[in-house]
């Protein structure tokens, strides 16, 4: 079975590329293909796999004719990189579809990918980084009967690794232009919208009036004028069942409120999150990042450096309450401060704390007021940056970061609250011929957990194509222990293969909020990446 | 060993598969008002345009944009290129977007794409991923990765489209 689909899609790719893609249809897509070749290394606990082996490919094709398209995607885990699920490891085509669109309507029906509002309600997104993907099998709909007015509606079930869930999933959204629809001409934007999702899930167990049928609905509102801006979304969402114990989960509750001022120059953003009871997937039992119908990223700074994302926060569905303060400015180009080509300045203060409750098997009690901040504190990060170039070739980013991790709560063992301070320096400099170095220094500071890290990164390019890089992260409180890594890459157009050889820490990978743990490894990786 | 045959194999049919002239697709993205914009409407009036996928917790993907915010005067200038900036920053960071666009004071058109969906119709693998439309509007190069002093070889992309 297998072997035939391989052949059907050679077959596919050579034909359609050269017969068809001058004239009716185009033929696109992309191959990705990550590989790792493990050892075992005890000195940081790691252990290879059975066949040292992992390779995680992923094939997409797309084929365009008018208005309409048709596209899959195969996948082929040989076996899975570690990190990743074993219920992965297979091989197949998993998503594919067939669609039409044309300006004002678009019908998919097969696999596919989509989101209402900004997905606290409901989305259905992939991350290979992670492991990810939900999408949803059946049919979907977008529909724009005027120009203000956008419509989607959602039927099917959820991807699970190489199946679908149990679950079925139905949703519509709509969103309305206010402004626009009343001809109210001017510099303010007002958008309403609302969604609805059921989730059905059978359930022959004996407790009475267990919901097998899940409710939830959302409502929000993005109202823009001149300089500021304010965006509210709340989510309801009805009593679900609990999965270890035959219990009933209250209503949960979501609210999201973002208020934004801008000018030239200057930006400043408070947003606002409480997540009560906000777990929700399509199948009860569902596990790990299996199954998820709303997106609940952590409501904080993503940093970029690897210190700095030694303790990342996750988010708390169950419940949480908190918020974040952003506030990014330029220092004018021939000021004092600014300098020849300006500054640019970015401070974030982000602050979580649980909500005040007792969580028993998975279902949590409230006993606290709606706004009630007296919950055991999560996570909290003060954190600035300032970027600045000295001249044609030389630039610097300087990242100091002050933060306060409940290591507890968030992954689990015995370590309190971890309060560290991180330092980041990052030169650039441009050498002659288009050739530039990077160099990064870090230092993470800290008293609990695994006391002090150093790290750094000297990375060194030839013009567009070549990069070269060779980094250490080392535990000089602790352990002692250096994690060594060193490789290279070459990219040519949309082409990118990249080698390297080396050590990786044991920790919580986190993408867009969402994490998973990943285990020490070490060994040799090769990746190649390519659209077309 | 089987399993290294397909791996290659995969390899092999990506590397076959030519390059078809693409235009930008019919997919809707948000403007940093929350309207909708359809991408194959990006338009510089006859003129190229450079289109950058971005993410605000990507460090190359920043250091790119801010290159091309220390040339653009002199560019645009010179080509009249414009440069959209394509942001696949979801709920998680896309809040952040407007404050550090307009913070930053960087000169580019900006749009959400907060599901994805106009960076998985073009095909892109990871960001920075970087376009180049001519004046009809057709992709003619297309870059992925960033390392500093890239953006000349972009510029002289554009040079060679407006000759």
């Amino acid at each position: 079975m297998n072997r035939i689909y391989i052949c059907l899609l050679v077959i596919l790719t050579i034909t359609s590329s050269s017969l068809f893609s001058q004239e009716k249809g185009t033929l696109s897509g992309s191959f990705e293909s990550n590989n790792q070749i493990y050892r075992d290394d005890s000195k940081i606990g790691a252990r290879a796999p059975k066949d040292n082996f992992g390779s995680n490919n992923y094939l997409k094709l797309n084929y365009n004719y008018g208005k309409f398209q048709a596209g899959i995607q195969y996948e082929a885990y040989l076996p899975p990189l570690l990190g990743y699920d074993f219920n992965l490891d297979d091989e197949g085509i998993v998503h594919k579809y067939v669609s039409y669109q044309d300006k004002d309507l678009a019908i998919t029906v097969g696999n596919f990918y989509e989101q209402f509002g900004s997905g606290l309600l409901f989305r259905a997104w992939e991350d290979r980084q992670l492991g990810l993907n939900n999408a949803l099998e059946g049919v979907n709909i977008r529909f724009k009967p005027t120009n203000y007015i956008s419509l989607k509606a959602v039927y099917g079930k959820q991807r699970k690794y190489f199946d679908t869930g149990e679950g079925k999933i139905r949703g519509i959204d709509g969103e309305l232009n206010v402004l626009e629809g009343l001809e109210i001409e001017g510099n303010s934007i007002l958008i309403v919208g609302g969604g609805y999702i059921n989730r059905y899930q059978d359930y022959t167990g004996p407790v009475e009036d267990f919901p097998s049928s899940v409710n939830a609905w959302s409502a929000r509102v993005d109202f823009s004028s001149g300089k500021s801006a304010l965006q509210i979304e709340y989510v309801n969402k009805g009593e679900d069942g609990n999965s270890s114990t035959p219990q009933i989960i209250s209503e949960g509750e979501a609210l999201l409120a973002n208020y934004s001022y801008t000018q030239k120059g200057l930006g400043l953003n408070f947003s606002f999150r409480r997540l009560e009871n906000m777990t929700f997937r399509s199948e009860r039992e569902a596990v790990n990042n299996e199954l998820f119908v709303n997106y609940l990223p952590a409501n904080t700074k993503q940093h970029k450096y690897s210190l700095a994302n030694l303790y990342p926060y996750s988010t708390q569905a169950m419940g949480e309450i908190g918020g974040q303060v952003d506030f990014v400015f330029t220092l004018k180009k021939k000021t004092a401060l600014g300098g020849k080509y300006g500054t640019r300045i970015s401070l974030n203060y982000s602050h979580y704390n649980k909500l005040e409750g007792t969580q028993i098997d998975g279902v949590f009690y409230k006993d606290s007021e709606y706004l009630g901040f007296d919950g055991t504190k999560l996570y909290r990060d003060f954190n600035v940056e300032i970027q600045k170039k000295w001249s044609k070739r030389f630039k610097s980013y300087f990242t100091f970061m002050n933060l306060e991790y409940n290591k507890s709560v968030i992954e689990g063992g015995d370590k309190g609250l971890v309060k560290a301070k991180v330092f980041v320096s990052d030169l650039q400099y441009k050498l002659k011929k288009g050739k530039a170095i990077r160099a990064e220094f870090q230092y993470l500071n800290t008293k609990q957990d695994m006391q002090d890290w150093i790290a750094g990164t000297v990375e060194y390019n030839i013009g567009s194509r070549w990069s070269f890089f060779v980094s250490d992260m080392y535990n000089s409180g602790t352990t002692d222990v250096h994690y060594i890594n060193l490789g290279g890459s070459y990219v040519k157009k949309s082409t990118r293969f990249s080698l390297s050889y080396g050590r990786q820490k044991e920790g919580l990978l986190c993408v867009g909020g969402v994490c998973r743990m990943v285990p020490a490894a070490s060994g040799f990786s090769f990746s190649l990446s390519k659209s077309f | 060993m089987k399993k290294l045959t397909l791996t290659l194999l995969l390899i092999g049919i990506a590397i076959v598969s030519t390059l078809a002239q693409k235009k930008m697709p019919e997919t809707a993205v948000k403007t940093l008002t929350g309207e909708s914009v359809n991408a194959n409407q990006f338009t510089n009036d006859g003129k190229p345009i450079v289109i950058s996928f971005w993410a605000t917790w990507c460090k190359p993907c920043l250091s790119e944009l801010s290159a091309f915010n220390d040339e653009y005067e002199d560019w645009f200038e010179e080509t009249g290129v414009k440069i959209i900036a394509v942001s696949i920053d979801d709920a998680r960071t896309s809040a952040r977007v407007k404050s550090l666009v307009l913070g930053k004071d960087w000169p580019f058109e900006v749009y959400l794409d907060s599901n994805q969906d106009l960076k998985r119709a073009l095909n892109i693998v990871n960001v920075p991923h970087t376009l180049i439309l001519n004046g009809e509007g057709e992709i003619v190069w297309e870059h992925t990765t960033y390392n500093p002093g890239s953006e000349e070889e972009i510029i002289e992309q554009v040079r060679q489209l407006i000759k």
